[in-house]
């Protein structure tokens, strides 16, 4: 298999992200359409059900560096969010906590953080960890 | 169509093709979503009219089914026959056989499968319909290609090289896609212990059909590996006359084949003339590079837009809408791409011919020789008007895989009218934003103008559902929303492919 | 495919034994499938003088799926997106396996002659090229001279 470059596969998440073809539970876009080096990403994760996170809607802010997908971007909680795997003081998520950035794959794309971020809300231990006020921002 | 011999669907396709009789290839059937097929798209209004009659028959179609809870009762609903998943994956398992290449399977000096120029998921093509092609020689075998040719190579330095062709391409032993999916021991039929038993029904279909290609990739590289030892064996005896061995060409055999060969204008690899060349223009193509060439997905026409209005989005479209033209010449782009073969008349070896081992040079006539097979028939030669074969010849299942996505796309924007609808009957205040795709923020659940015009559309249903249903729709249009919702849990499918 | 196909080998030999006038395409290095690309405005249009930077890329399924073409040099073009991406039936629904690289690029070129408002890509430019086409052009121009210098 060939590596795709950065451009082009941001360019495949982008149009993906259009067309809605992923689930509706999170969605992703660029947070400036000027910017041809498609660096900096908005992202939203519906929050699951049954859980204290459901029908809440989470901001967060993707930077997908130079190096991407090579490296994995850099996740940041805009709304605030109690989960372990997250920076309670500045929302950044801590790549050494969350699974999905430290095992980084190339396969793996905004789609795939922002599903997993939400099935992280869902697990046993954490879906009924008290939450902030909603609509809070970090 | 209709050149094709005996249409077995052997290899992978999912389902029965639909029988339509009267309805020409290339031209659509009666809309089996209870819509009608609209020539073109139409106004907005028009386009969401249409959508919404056929909505209220998906949700009667829908409860119906349930209803009777059997899936045999919902023919009209979806008019295909399912097949089980064990029933598809031997189907599949079979079709990654049929494209293995055999040194004792060949025509005229060519294969019956491809050499692996093209990755193995675009080998998509009818197996059964292709062979039988070759052995009709409607259609150039799959020859072994050379990288370059040089016309002042001696029949030596030929002969050489042509005795160094594998008999398939080297293979991508461990491709991303499977990087970290077990495979299990693969002389056993049962994988279930792979899969975590604790996962919900969705993701354990979803891994158990990861696992299933993962060792089908597998396995077909390992069945491939065996043909080509076979072939290495053989071949090394026979040097060392240790044996002796029909089916290995003879030199003259080789040196035929490619002293006289030319280039595949679309894989740039050389092949032993005669190629298969277009009907259109006359140009010439190899096997591997035509079984490539197929219709485009199926997809809404593409229209023309004044760029002062606002773009349509898909999922405002009308499923029957969604069409699949028939492939294009690669060279001339004239429409239903198909090609012409002419065997060599000097050349009749393999299957139906004499042994490729016993060919010679045509000085000789190869006729004296004793067939390799008994039971040929030399009436088998087909007549000129018959010797054009098409794309969708070798594709017979393009129809329903188009039906297939209508129905699925129909099934889709039913299901979320059905959550727009319940979101109303709910919250006659909610407004949907689910076809916001942008989402710059939070904005979701705040979000009352839509980008995409379906407010009208929302506020239109409203009206509906507050006035004109008396009680009694109500409640069955309530009930069929529900297990409509049931209906996308179900089938809502994470990937694509 | 583990290796790099024969075709693609022999394209890249062609591109650079056989040149096309105003067009560069030169591999990456540790990414064969991956170009850089130069096209010179073509002359009479309002791209005249510029030299514009983009990036080529071959999918793995090429020359059965279209390369993947974009501009990296801003541009002014109703059938070129803020991002670079490129509306060109070739590129898309009517590709062919028959073309090529070269022959790509050349479209590119010419589709910098004769844009196609009718068939945007960049709905705002796309207005503005209907509404006053004599405007469009001097601000692609202008575009050209400060973006595209060579």
């Amino acid at each position: 298999m060939s590596k795709i470059p950065r451009s082009f596969r941001l360019l495949e998440e982008l149009e993906n992200g259009e067309k809605g073809l992923g689930p509706e539970s999170c969605s992703y876009g660029l947070a400036d359409a000027d910017d041809n080096t498609m660096t900096n990403w908005n992202g939203t994760i519906l929050g699951p059900p049954h859980s204290n996170h459901e029908n809440r809607i989470y901001s967060l802010a993707i930077e997908c560096g130079p190096e991407y997908p090579d490296q994995p971007p850099k996740v940041k909680f805009i709304s605030k969010v109690n989960l372990p795997c997250v920076d309670q003081n500045t929302g950044d998520v801590i790549v050494k906590d969350f699974h999905t950035l430290s095992g980084w794959k190339r396969s793996y794309s905004m789609q795939t953080v922002l599903l997993d971020l939400r099935k992280e809300m869902a697990t046993p231990s954490n879906k009924k960890l008290p939450q902030p006020k909603e609509g809070s921002t970090f | 169509m209709g050149n094709v011999p005996t249409k077995l669907d052997q290899d992978g396709n999912p389902i029965e093709p639909v029988s339509r009789p009267g309805y020409p290839s290339g031209t659509t059937g009666p809309s089996s979503t209870g819509t009608t097929i609209s020539t073109q798209s139409g106004n907005d209004t028009k386009t969401r009219n249409r959508r919404a009659s056929s909505l209220v028959s998906s949700f009667l179609n829908t409860g119906n089914r349930y209803r009777s809870g059997s899936m045999q009762d919902g023919t009209y609903h979806s008019p295909h026959k399912r097949r089980s998943t064990k029933e598809k994956e031997q189907l599949k398992e079979q079709h990654a056989r049929n494209i293995l290449v055999k040194y004792d399977e060949s025509v005229d000096g060519g294969f019956m499968a491809p050499f692996g120029s093209y990755s193995y998921d675009k080998l998509d093509y009818d197996t059964t319909v292709v062979k039988s092609l070759i052995i009709q020689r409607r259609l150039a075998p799959f020859y072994t290609p050379l990288q370059d040719f040089d016309s002042s190579w001696s029949r030596e330095e030929l002969l050489k090289i042509v005795d160094g062709l594998p008999l398939h391409a080297s293979f991508d032993e461990n491709p991303e896609e499977f990087e970290d999916i077990p495979i299990g021991d693969l002389n056993k039929s049962n994988f279930d212990h792979l899969i975590n038993k604790n996962v919900s029904k969705k993701e354990y279909r979803n891994m158990h059909s990861k696992i299933f290609k993962a060792r089908l990739y597998r396995k077909r590289i390992i069945w491939q590996e065996t043909e080509n030892e076979s072939f290495l064996e053989t071949k090394l005896e026979v040097r060392e006359g240790k044996a002796q061995n029909s089916y290995l060409p003879s030199d003259d055999l080789k040196f035929d084949l490619y002293s006289n060969g030319s280039e595949c204008p679309i894989c740039f690899l050389y092949f032993p003339e005669p190629l298969n060349y277009s009907k259109c223009c006359q140009q010439p193509i190899c096997t591997e590079c035509f079984v490539q060439i197929k219709r485009a997905e199926p997809h809404f026409p593409h229209e023309e837009v004044d760029p002062t209005k606002p773009i349509k989005d898909d999922s405002e479209k009308d499923p029957n809408l969604l069409t699949s033209e028939p492939s294009n010449c690669p060279y001339c782009a004239t429409a239903n791409f198909s090609i012409v073969y002419t065997p060599p008349l000097t050349r009749k070896v393999g299957i139906q011919g004499i042994p490729p081992a016993r060919y010679i040079s045509s000085e000789i006539n190869p006729e004296i020789i004793e067939p390799l097979q008994k039971d040929k028939n030399e009436n088998v030669t087909t007549p000129i008007s018959n010797n054009i074969v098409s794309s969708d010849d070798i594709r017979p299942d393009w129809e329903t895989k188009l039906n297939k996505e209508r129905i699925r796309l129909a099934r889709r924007s039913a299901n979320a009218t059905a959550i727009h609808v319940s979101n109303q009957l709910i919250d006659p205040d909610y407004t949907s934003t689910s076809n916001d795709t942008t989402m710059s923020s939070s904005k979701r659940s705040t979000n009352t103008t839509s980008r995409h015009g379906s407010n009208s559309a929302s506020r239109g249903s409203r009206q509906r559902s507050r006035q004109s249903m008396n009680d009694l729709e109500n409640q069955m249009i309530q009930e069929a929303i529900r297990l409509s919702l049931e209906d996308e849990q179900q089938n809502k499918s994470p990937k694509k492919k | 495919m583990a290796s790099l196909p024969k075709r693609i080998i022999k394209e890249t030999e062609r591109l650079v034994t056989d040149p096309v006038p105003g067009i560069t395409a030169e591999p990456h290095d540790d990414n064969l499938r991956y170009f850089k690309v130069t096209i010179e405005g073509p002359a009479g249009s309002p791209y005249e003088n510029g030299l514009f930077n983009l990036e080529l890329y071959l999918p793995d399924d090429y020359p059965m799926e279209a390369p993947k073409v974009r501009f990296l040099t801003k541009i002014y073009h109703p059938n070129i997106d803020r991002l670079g991406r490129i509306c060109l039936d070739i590129l898309k629904t009517n590709w062919s396996p028959a073309l090529q690289i070269r022959t790509v690029l050349l479209s590119v070129q010419a589709l910098l002659a004769s844009p196609n408002p009718n068939d945007p890509l960049a709905n705002d430019v796309a207005e503005d090229w209907i509404k006053n086409e004599q405007g469009a052009k001097a601000k692609a121009k202008e575009w050209t001279a400060l973006y595209a210098k060579k």
